[in-house]
């Protein structure tokens, strides 16, 4: 096939699977929040109000896309693009079995939090250029976060990558397929990037930038119609993106105890997007319980009590691989 | 009194006159070319030996989720952090007073809902109480016993609503809806009595509109059998969390002293320290026959705010199954006079509302309309307070703090 044909089909593919993947994270939220919130969710249009979703991206597709005046124009045309794009690759490095992954990065993890950093910059320049001045205190809270919690989430990303002694995320859920998964040894940097996951994907108890209550709708409250679409389209990739990461790393992607990872067919994406699932829906169910840090307070919690831990516990995983690899005499 | 002006003027100019800081303006203090709008910011000066940004004036609201249309906060932020702030209120007045002066006695309940709109039982008992006292009506005792029970309903309805939107203010959503479901059942048992749900024109002078059904009055039991339940619910749910406690200790801190000054009552005062209740200390209708403490704390911050109040409603369930179980026969209504004509003279009446000492001043020139009619908002003074409070918090902790208060605009704006 032409290299650049099968190239376009896998943007292709990757760009459906995030649009199904928003249709799907949206059904659920409510239906989640809903049943967590002693109400119903969508009830009306088709079985069990799944065909709501229809008329809601219609909606956001044929809403007036209303420009205030004052913005900085191309930075704010130009900011749900930094929010989408870099959320729209990391799709790519994401092994949803053996071969099925649209390419086999040897440094998958790297390319994935590097994208992923991205993310808070488009963030900045939307709250920026917006020009409001509840969207310039998300956008800065944005910045904060960001800086706070990437580097405990890398940290604590680094223990799998030393135990599977790969950066490559097909690699390592394969490593885990014969031995226990990793969220055994990994217990703390679980945790960590449990937290770092919903601070990254900027949900209830850590929507800084968008706390509603304090800064109406933070960094995007400028902005409507798809360009909106598209800053929330993000976030439910993000979603995904960080529940497959926490999924592939320490709950070992889509390989299953006594069963031989290559040869389970189609059976190993569906297990893959249960496992993934199952993590978003724990994210929904933190979302829909704990009410919201102040800003200084998740600061601490980053800086203070992540970043310590974060780093003593890989420096103890380094360390103590390093004396197992030396009294085997093997190498790392 | 300047800036009153200055606020009432921004209502009459339209929108081309009217320049004020504007959210998407640019970030600056400079004073906007035109109208000014807010002069007597109490501008703080930073310390030189600080670190700061530049300062800018941020509106919190009218059109803010937390401020909802009906309070305009403005505050002067360094990042942040709070460094001055000045209610501007009016955004809901509609001259009540001034309408109860063309009313008739009989027909003045309905503003008294209409000012304190989340309580409306206590006001307009509050202006009963005033019109008997200068009437000298005689009530009979079921109509107090029957004031006292759907004031005691309201009073749960009305905590809930302002328990509820507090976590979600502070980021929790399902407490919030957790409570409605309680309000919904207490707002179903005023509706069955009185007809209204949130605007109930029941208490009238010389008792009340209508007697209990059955029907509200099994559900109301129904409810009460459950309600401790549901409040150990709402603890654990809401109150039990570390995420919200971090949130409310130690911020909004109201001083015994400024409470006092600044003419604290109901919950507010009581969570500073001041250990004052009508319903114990002016006893009126059935109150010197129940039994119920009046919790007090002297932390004075949106917690010892919370806890007292939690108190409050764990006594008012306890409230309302005595006055169900107490309540005397006979008729719900005095005889009145087709037309009531009050004496030359003056009272006042007063009642322990939900957030506070809400009283009725009449004053009447012997005529069938009042004279003039004063309406006391507790809120009111309450808003002055959380006006002082606000500098030096974060922009985070402004919010709960103001939730905290919980302000009810009918009242201050009228």
């Amino acid at each position: 096939m032409n290299p650049w044909l099968n190239a376009a089909l896998r943007v292709l593919a990757c760009i459906g699977l995030m649009l199904l993947n928003g249709a799907l994270i949206i059904y659920m939220l409510r239906k989640v929040l809903g049943h967590m919130h002693l109400r119903l969710g969508p009830t009306e249009l088709g079985p069990a109000g799944i065909i709501q979703l229809i008329p809601d991206v219609v909606k956001l597709l044929v809403k007036e896309d209303r420009h205030p005046g004052k913005t900085d124009r191309w930075l704010y045309i130009l900011a749900p693009f930094i929010i989408f794009v870099p959320a729209l690759m990391t799709w790519m490095a994401i092994p949803f079995s053996n071969h099925l992954m649209a390419i086999d990065l040897n440094l998958g993890v790297l390319m994935i939090l590097s994208f992923l950093t991205i993310g808070p910059l488009g963030v900045f320049a939307a709250g920026w250029a917006s020009h409001n001045k509840f969207a310039l205190i998300g956008a800065m809270r944005a910045i904060g976060g960001a800086i706070t919690y990437e580097i405990p989430m890398v940290l604590s990303a680094l223990v799998p990558v030393m135990l599977a002694g790969s950066l490559s995320l097909k690699d390592i859920s394969l490593a885990q397929a014969g031995s226990f998964w990793y969220w055994l040894p990994g217990l703390p940097c679980l945790v960590i990037f449990f937290i770092s996951s919903i601070m990254e994907t900027n949900q209830s108890p850590f929507d800084m930038s968008e706390a509603e209550g304090e800064l109406v709708e933070g960094f995007n409250v400028e902005y409507s119609a798809m360009r909106f679409g598209f800053m929330y389209l993000a976030e439910f990739a993000n979603n995904f993106i960080m529940a497959a990461i926490i999924v592939c790393l320490f709950f070992g992607g889509w390989t299953l105890p006594f069963v031989n990872p290559t040869t389970m067919g189609w059976l190993a994406p569906v297990v893959f997007l249960i496992k993934t699932y199952l993590v978003i829906f724990l994210f929904m169910f933190v979302r829909g319980t704990f009410s919201r840090y102040r800003v200084d307070q998740m600061l601490a919690l980053g800086w203070k009590k992540m970043m310590p831990i974060a780093i003593v516990y890989t420096a103890l995983v380094a360390f103590v691989l390093k004396v197992i690899a030396m009294k085997t005499g093997g190498g790392m | 009194m300047e800036s009153l002006d200055q606020d009432l003027k921004s209502f009459t100019l339209t929108q081309d006159q009217f320049v004020g800081y504007d959210n998407q303006g640019w970030l600056s203090l400079e004073e906007p070319e035109g109208i000014p709008v807010p002069r007597n910011l109490r501008r703080i000066a930073d310390d030189p030996n600080k670190m700061s940004t530049e300062h800018f004036i941020l509106n919190l609201g009218p059109c803010h989720p937390s401020t909802h249309g009906v309070l305009r906060e403005v505050v002067e932020l360094d990042g942040e952090n709070i460094k001055s702030s000045e209610a501007h209120v009016g955004y809901l007045h509609r001259g009540i007073e001034k309408l109860c002066e063309n009313s008739p006695w009989t027909h003045l309940a309905p503003y008294m809902d209409r000012a304190d709109y989340a309580g409306g039982i206590y006001s307009e008992t509050a202006l009963a109480h005033a019109v008997e006292e200068l009437g000298e009506i005689e009530v009979p005792d079921r109509a107090h016993w029957l004031r006292a029970l759907m004031g005691e309903v309201n009073r749960m309805a009305s905590h809930f609503l302002w328990l509820g939107p507090l976590g979600l203010d502070s980021g929790a959503m399902a407490p919030f809806l957790y409570m409605i479901w309680d309000r919904e059942t207490l707002l179903e048992v005023l509706e069955s009595v009185t007809g209204g749900r949130l605007m109930f024109n029941y208490v009238r002078p010389g008792g009340v509109l209508n007697d209990i059904t059955p029907d509200a009055e099994a559900k109301l039991r129904k409810w009460l059998d459950i309600a401790d339940d549901r409040m150990q619910e709402h603890w654990d749910v809401l109150m039990a969390s570390e995420l919200f406690q971090q949130r409310v200790k130690g911020i909004g801190v109201v001083s015994h002293e400024m409470a006092m000054s600044m003419g604290a009552t109901g919950f507010v005062g009581r969570a500073s320290g001041i250990d004052w209740d009508l319903r114990r200390d002016r006893p009126y209708g059935p109150y010197s026959q129940l039994d119920f403490n009046v919790a007090t704390a002297t932390e004075g911050d949106i917690w010892a705010r919370i806890m007292v109040r939690y108190d409050e409603m764990l006594n008012s369930i306890n409230i309302m199954r005595q006055l169900l179980d107490g309540m005397p026969e006979g008729p719900h209504m005095a005889k009145m006079p087709r037309v009531l004509r009050l004496p030359k003279g003056e009272a006042y009446g007063l009642v322990e509302g939900c957030r506070g000492e809400i009283g009725a001043h009449i004053y009447s020139d012997g005529g069938t309309t009042p004279y003039r009619v004063r309406y006391r908002p507790p809120i009111q003074y309450h808003l002055a307070i959380a006006d002082t409070v606000l500098p030096g918090q974060m922009l985070a902790d402004a919010i709960v703090s103001l939730a905290s208060f919980d302000f009810c605009f009918g009242e201050v704006d009228r």
